[in-house]
């Protein structure tokens, strides 16, 4: 290899030594059984913390300065007022960011690398999308060859032994009974990072064995149980819609956390590529050494991204806007299945359903604009997520900025739009049917307009009787309780005078519901006591 | 920071530790988060001790988990609640305890050390000055207690000497069922060598009408009255009520307690009342203020009354009742 190549490869594997964006270093005390026995100063104080959010960050600005030609910078954050611009008949705006922002097609994947989630990524051929999840591979310290070696590419005949392992044969011959067979498991099954390439051309049936091994982190042969290690997971499909050779199925779908678009080439580095061709540049030849991470410290910085904080006023704006989704009044007389799950399972046709919701303001009903409510690991992956983005930020709390940005990849293939509803007719938000990211971003904007004009930050009923609950039932007498009781009563009733039913108060409702009958049967202990 | 030596118990933490870092995060979602340091402080000079002295002593009991387990958990309870920061010293003695009783842990290890909290929490809710006094003598008596069910035994009847009143019955049927060494040993340590079960079951120590102390109080000196007070028998038991709050009433020479009762009314005749001032006056040769006084009840070796204008419940010794 001549000088100047080595110069120029020497170029590329430079990792930044400036911090990448110099933040206070955080303080993790939290208590694991761990401290009392291991020497941790390694992995607790300010010191490694910083150490390792930052390599995360090297990392990240050197995939994208140097591995994946990817000039987008759609995850934005802003310091103050960022400079607007204003393009073409359609009015489209862009802005120029005055913080850090982030291309999602390389953060995303490397946040899930760390979270440990299940990351789909889709697009149309050749725009990278294999090309990213192996160098995630190979930054959590995986050889070349080994990780594509482990690649699962879907394809029509795949089987569930190719996926997972086959018997070996000469026991098939002698076993008497099927746990005497062993299994002769793929390697792919035990690494951390596992990547599943064209996800939507594998056949159903054996979609269901992945699921097995992506939903319970095992996998099954003929009795035989492979216990999987907790991994970080990397899909690809061409197209997400479904348009593979086969659909794929419902549950496998629930299972994505985040989903992340692989963008177009932007013609204007072609300059680049022709670089690498002349160079036979490859780029997962020569991750530098200070960007691969060891199990160990991913384990770490799973940790530590748990240990973010997700403050109470941030925390009560999830909260509303994920209550506003599941409510559905026409799916019942009663509150508690007012909920598009019992219409779906009902059969009957949704939009019939849906214009029977007469009355309401189509605009302030966000839950109108969609067919379905949130699952429970939804929320969870978005907690996790923008917690996963405060961490690469350098932040200990996660700030709201952390959660809008990360809030439409994660609901991305989960919370379908509601095609016809009325909020889609407005003039500019005709274009929200088709783009789905800006859509969810959209409706989490709304949300949170509506939360600040009813003032729920200093003014929410629930917070009081919650916390009052919270302080718990020791010592409390019967006349307190029967007062509490009182309190929760009165407040239902002045609810119950409001015109029209959303869903953010039906979930109030309950609430207070819970919180009368958890009194009501302390109160008939307190009697039986006496 | 300070850290865990013992090996078996490290191997034991390695082993678990996804159960006891379960244990932390449960219970710092019901309570909030607690200071890494408070936890290792506990864990390192309360815990491994008794740990290490169990095994050494009991190597072949290999229940180092459970042990550990059940300590670990009362730790997060109480260090949630901030029991083990308002009373650390008294919890640290009372744990200390279970130190010197590696024996009483190889069997059902979970009975002793609930136990053991349990009566810390009605010692101090009764008597909390007599805390420290009921621990040092269990600290003294444990090392010879055979069982657990003698260490139950011990504990009730130390209990009684610190002036649970209440619990005088149950810890006399304790007594008398010990064995003739243990009763000694518990005298012994309690500083009674020589008293008899009869001399244990007299309320008073003397043989004369005698002023022995005052109950109760205001609710906001922490007394337990809102108002005067006033007392009466049911079925030959003292209760006392202000109308609101109502009593159980127990007292003898080693302390009373007031035990909530359920509501019940004070019928007490006016010529009653005189009757009960004119035997306790004659017998005691002692003049009471008559006037004043708003409720008397004589039972029990004991004469109690209450005046119209106290929060206090006034006790005599009276053998002759």
């Amino acid at each position: 290899m001549s000088d100047f190549v080595k110069k120029v490869l020497g170029f590329y594997k430079k990792v930044p030594s400036a911090p990448t964006n110099p933040q206070k270093p955080p303080t993790f005390e939290k208590f694991e059984i761990e401290d009392l026995y291991e020497d941790n100063s390694s992995t607790k104080g300010s010191g490694p913390a910083k150490a390792l959010d930052e390599k995360v960050r090297q990392a990240y600005f050197w995939i994208t300065n140097t591995a994946i030609i990817s000039p987008y910078y759609d995850i934005e954050f802003n310091e103050g007022d960022a400079k607007k611009f204003i393009f073409g008949d359609s009015k489209v705006e862009v802005t120029l960011p005055s913080d850090q922002s982030y291309s999602s097609f390389v953060l995303l994947p490397l946040l899930n690398l760390f979270a440990r989630g299940k990351c789909l990524i889709v697009g149309g051929p050749g725009r990278g999308k294999t090309a990213t999840s192996i160098l995630m591979g190979l930054i959590a310290g995986y050889n070349k060859t080994d990780v594509q070696r482990a690649i699962q590419h879907g394809q029509p005949q795949m089987t569930i032994s190719d996926l997972l392992g086959h018997p070996l044969p000469a026991d098939m011959v002698k076993a008497e009974k099927t746990s005497d067979i062993r299994i002769a498991w793929r390697n792919w099954l035990s690494m951390t990072v596992k990547i599943i390439d064209e996800y939507n051309r594998i056949p159903t049936r054996t979609q269901s064995a992945l699921l097995t091994v992506l939903a319970d982190n095992y996998a099954e042969i003929f009795d035989q149980i492979y216990e999987c290690p907790d991994a970080a997971w990397y899909l690809t499909a061409n197209d997400d819609a479904g348009g593979g050779t086969y659909k794929v199925i419902e549950a496998l779908k629930d299972r994505i956390d985040i989903v992340v678009r692989a963008l177009h080439f932007n013609t204007r580095f072609i300059e680049d590529l022709l670089k690498r061709i002349e160079l036979n540049f490859k780029p997962e030849s020569i991750i530098p050494e200070e960007i691969i991470f060891s199990t160990e410290e991913i384990n770490t910085i799973n940790k530590e991204i748990r240990k973010i904080e997700i403050s109470k006023p941030l925390r009560k704006r999830i909260e509303f806007f994920c209550r506003q989704f599941e409510f559905f009044e026409p799916a019942s007389t009663r509150l508690e299945y007012m909920t598009k799950d019992v219409a779906k399972l009902s059969g009957l046709d949704m939009k019939t359903l849906f214009r029977k919701e007469g009355g309401k303001d189509q605009v302030k009903d966000l839950g109108s604009q969609s067919t379905n409510g949130l699952s429970v690991r939804k929320i969870m992956t978005l907690l996790m997520f923008s917690k996963a983005m405060a961490y690469f930020r350098g932040n200990k709390e996660v700030d709201i900025e952390d959660i809008r940005q990360v809030l439409p990849f994660v609901l991305h293939d989960t919370l379908s739009p509601h095609l016809e509803s009325s909020f889609f007719d407005q003039p500019d938000n005709e274009s929200l049917r088709i783009d789905r990211i800006v859509w969810l971003r959209k409706l989490f904007d709304l949300s949170c307009d509506e939360f600040a004009s009813q003032d729920l930050d200093r003014d929410d009923p629930v917070d009081v009787f919650e916390e009052e609950f919270q302080k718990g039932l020791d010592n409390v007498s019967l006349n307190d309780v029967d007062k509490r009781l009182l309190q929760i009563e009165k407040q239902l009733q002045k609810w119950s005078e409001e015109k029209k039913l959303y869903g953010y108060r039906a979930d109030d409702i309950l609430k207070l519901k819970y919180l009368h009958q958890r009194y009501g049967n302390y109160k008939r202990w307190l009697q039986w006591k006496k | 920071m300070e850290k865990v030596t013992y090996k078996p118990l490290i191997e034991v933490l390695k082993k678990h530790n996804e159960l006891y870092n379960g244990l932390y995060k449960q219970c710092e979602m019901t309570y909030g988060p607690i200071p890494s340091e408070l936890i290792t402080k506990w864990v390192v000079n309360s815990i491994e001790p008794i740990v290490k002295n169990m095994h050494e002593r009991f190597p072949e009991s290999n229940n180092i988990h459970p042990v550990f387990e059940i300590l670990y958990t009362r730790i997060l309870k109480l260090l949630a609640n901030k029991s083990a920061i308002s009373y650390e010293n008294e919890y640290k003695k009372a744990w200390a305890i279970l130190e010197k009783a590696p024996h009483l842990l190889t069997h059902n290890p979970g009975l002793p050390i609930r136990a053991l909290d349990a009566a810390l929490l009605k010692i101090r809710a009764y008597a909390p000055k007599e805390t420290i006094r009921w621990i040092m003598r269990m600290t003294r008596a444990v090392p010879n207690l055979q069982s657990t069910d003698e260490f139950l035994k011990a504990g009730r009847i130390f209990a009684w000497f610190s002036g649970l009143a209440h619990l005088k019955e149950n810890a006399l049927t304790d007594f008398k069922s010990l064995s003739q060494p243990t009763k000694e040993l518990i005298l012994s340590t309690a500083g009674f060598d020589g008293f008899t079960i009869d001399k244990l079951e007299q309320t008073w120590h003397n043989k004369e009408n005698y002023f022995h102390e005052t109950a109760g109080g205001f609710k906001g000196f922490n007394g337990p009255f809102r108002k005067p007070p006033k007392v009466t028998l049911i079925d030959d038991k003292i209760f006392a009520t202000d109308s609101n709050n109502h009593f159980a009433f127990f007292v003898d020479r080693f302390g009373h307690s007031f035990l909530p009762a359920p509501k019940f009314e004070v019928n007490l005749s006016s010529q009653a009342l005189k009757n009960a001032i004119a035997l306790f006056s004659k017998k005691s040769r002692t003049s009471l203020p008559e006037s004043n006084i708003s409720s008397m009840v004589i039972a029990n070796q004991t004469a109690v009354f209450t005046l119209d204008n106290s929060h206090l419940l006034y006790i005599f010794s009276h053998p002759d009742s």
